[in-house]
């Protein structure tokens, strides 16, 4: 019951304790997102779908959150509108202080399936962005090199993409957008087809990078226990809106201790009663 | 050891290629010696002693009337025209790959790939001829656009086809739409372009050869149209066996780079 008081409040008023420091890393003070009566539509045959209606959010920089959800509530299509990749039917976007308009380098992907280019070797996937966008060799070659040895693809330089596991590609795509070295990652259920140790194995890569960049990550997943592992925050996202916006303020790492925390059992009853509510 | 079986595995392939070639030549010999008449069917030992013997100059072909005197000036005026031709087309034909995208350019470009994408060659060649002349300049037009109309179809439907995320990933990463169609799209329907690509080779030898006894003053497809008038079936043999290595060699070498393209699959 202490959790649920402390858990529910405004978007404004979350909890950083555990995330980078927006000062610490350079960022200016400017959210990462601010959304403002947002409202998301698609069409399913001739009917128009409204996925997320009137939510208002704000994301400060370098905070984690995770947002959860059931299947077919909206998150994946709250993240892609964050992208860029749809727009919105109303209300307002605003990353970093600009209106979001469509996609760029300042808020890089990661998806649910497999979006590398399967034509390119790890090297030149990772490298990908940087090259693309015209950045001379010499201002990302270090940072690629880096973020290939820290994925622990050392030794799979030349391979293509088909020759790796799932986790191996994970890997790929995560080095591939930290060394593009966007403001914003955006995560859509990218472990949801892993086994559980090489999720955990993720998980804890992706915290490593977390913290090494201070980067802002918004992370849709539907598992309550990796939004635990990962998260400042949680927002639930439910029937086109926030349900639930919650502050994640356990220490980390977190490992299987977490589990112990009666708080974070708390945290965790009350986050499954509201996603099952309904 | 790892290295050695797929090596092994290219001589045995090479050795039973040799052995199809030889029982093939051994059956016509056969049958030809059987049939012993040089009006039905030549052995192989005739048919290669005519293409030595005109391969660099034939006067028969000049007494014909041909401009060109020798099967390989015939074999070059063919093949000068096919590979041109197929070129231009094939590269205009990866324009799919922006259908796909833009609709505008998908509405412009769609009437005219599926009516004449269905229309028979027999049926299209004599028209083409008719509109652009049955010479160089007909001939050319007519390899040309069906190189493309092949490419097309085939590289627009591998665009269509093709998950928007690998797309939508670049376009996060940054990358404009031009490059975007260059670095992802482009790469990612190489394989099944690289196939109808071949496929526009193989036609393009048939239809150059098909719009050449038309009426052309030029070429293998004349060569073939006046030896048959005369009966001479070693000549048409020669030159038929001639084209099908030339055909053979070009295919081998786009296959190879299709097979370059495709490495990653």
């Amino acid at each position: 019951m202490a959790v649920k008081s402390m858990a529910v409040k405004s978007a404004g008023a979350v909890d950083l304790a555990a995330a980078p420091r927006a000062e610490a890393t350079g960022h200016t003070a400017a959210p990462a997102f601010r959304l403002r009566d947002l409202v998301l539509e698609y069409r399913e045959g001739t009917q128009v779908v409204r996925p997320i209606d009137g939510v208002d959010l704000e994301v400060p920089q370098g905070e984690f959150t995770c947002i959860l959800g059931p299947s077919g509530h909206g998150k994946s299509t709250l993240l892609r509108c964050l992208a860029g990749l749809i727009a919105p039917a109303g209300g307002t976007v605003e990353a970093a202080g600009e209106q979001v308009s469509g996609p760029g380098a300042d808020r890089g992907m990661v998806f649910q399936q497999d979006a590398i280019p399967m034509w390119l070797r790890v090297e030149d996937n990772v490298a990908f962005g940087p090259r693309m966008r015209g950045v001379p060799p010499r201002e990302y070659r270090e940072r690629v090199d880096r973020l290939i040895t820290e994925v622990g693809l050392d030794d799979r330089r030349r391979a293509w993409p088909r020759q790796l596991s799932g986790g191996m590609r994970k890997r790929v795509a995560i080095a591939a957008v930290f060394a593009n070295d966007p403001d914003v990652l955006l995560m859509d259920e990218p472990f949801s087809a892993l086994d559980f140790f090489t999720r955990s194995r993720l998980q804890n890569l992706l915290l490593q990078l977390w913290a090494e960049t201070g980067k802002t990550i918004c992370f849709v997943t539907h598992d309550i226990d990796e939004a635990l592992v990962l998260a400042d925050r949680i927002v639930v996202v439910k029937d086109g809106g926030i349900a639930m916006d919650v502050p994640v303020a356990f220490p980390r790492p977190r490992g299987e201790e977490l589990r112990a925390l009666p708080e974070a059992q708390d945290l965790r009853r009350e986050l499954l009663d509201i996603l099952g509510e309904g | 050891m790892t290295a050695a079986v797929p090596a092994r595995a290219r001589w045995s392939a090479w050795f039973w290629r040799a052995v199809g070639v030889a029982v093939l030549l051994t059956v016509w010999q056969l049958i030809a010696l059987a049939v012993y008449n040089l009006a039905v069917l030549p052995a192989p030992i005739d048919v290669v002693e005519n293409l030595v013997r005109n391969f660099g100059g034939s006067a028969g072909l000049a007494y014909l009337g041909l401009s060109e005197t020798s099967y390989l000036g015939n074999l070059r005026y063919t093949a000068g025209i096919v590979l041109t031709a197929w070129l231009v087309g094939s590269a205009l034909g990866l324009s799919g790959v922006v259908a796909a995208r833009l609709q505008w350019v998908r509405d412009l470009t769609d009437p005219v790939l599926y009516v004449f994408g269905v229309v028979p060659v027999v049926v299209a060649a004599p028209f083409a001829l008719i509109w652009f002349g049955f010479g160089p300049v007909g001939q050319w037009i007519l390899v040309a656009f069906f190189s493309y109309v092949t490419v097309a179809v085939a590289s627009l439907a591998a665009a269509l086809r093709l998950a928007p995320r690998y797309e939508e990933y670049a376009a996060t990463l940054g990358v404009a739409m031009a490059a975007r169609l260059r670095t992802v799209v482009l790469p990612a329907v190489a394989p099944a372009t690289s196939s109808a690509v071949r496929v526009a080779l193989g036609a393009a030898w048939s239809l150059q050869v098909v719009a050449e006894l038309f009426g052309s003053e030029t070429g293998v497809g004349r060569v073939i149209a006046v030896r048959a008038k005369t009966g001479d079936v070693p000549s048409v043999m020669a030159v038929i066996i001639v084209l099908g290595l030339v055909a053979l060699v070009c295919d081998l070498a786009v296959a190879r780079l299709a097979k370059r393209s495709g490495a990653w699959q």
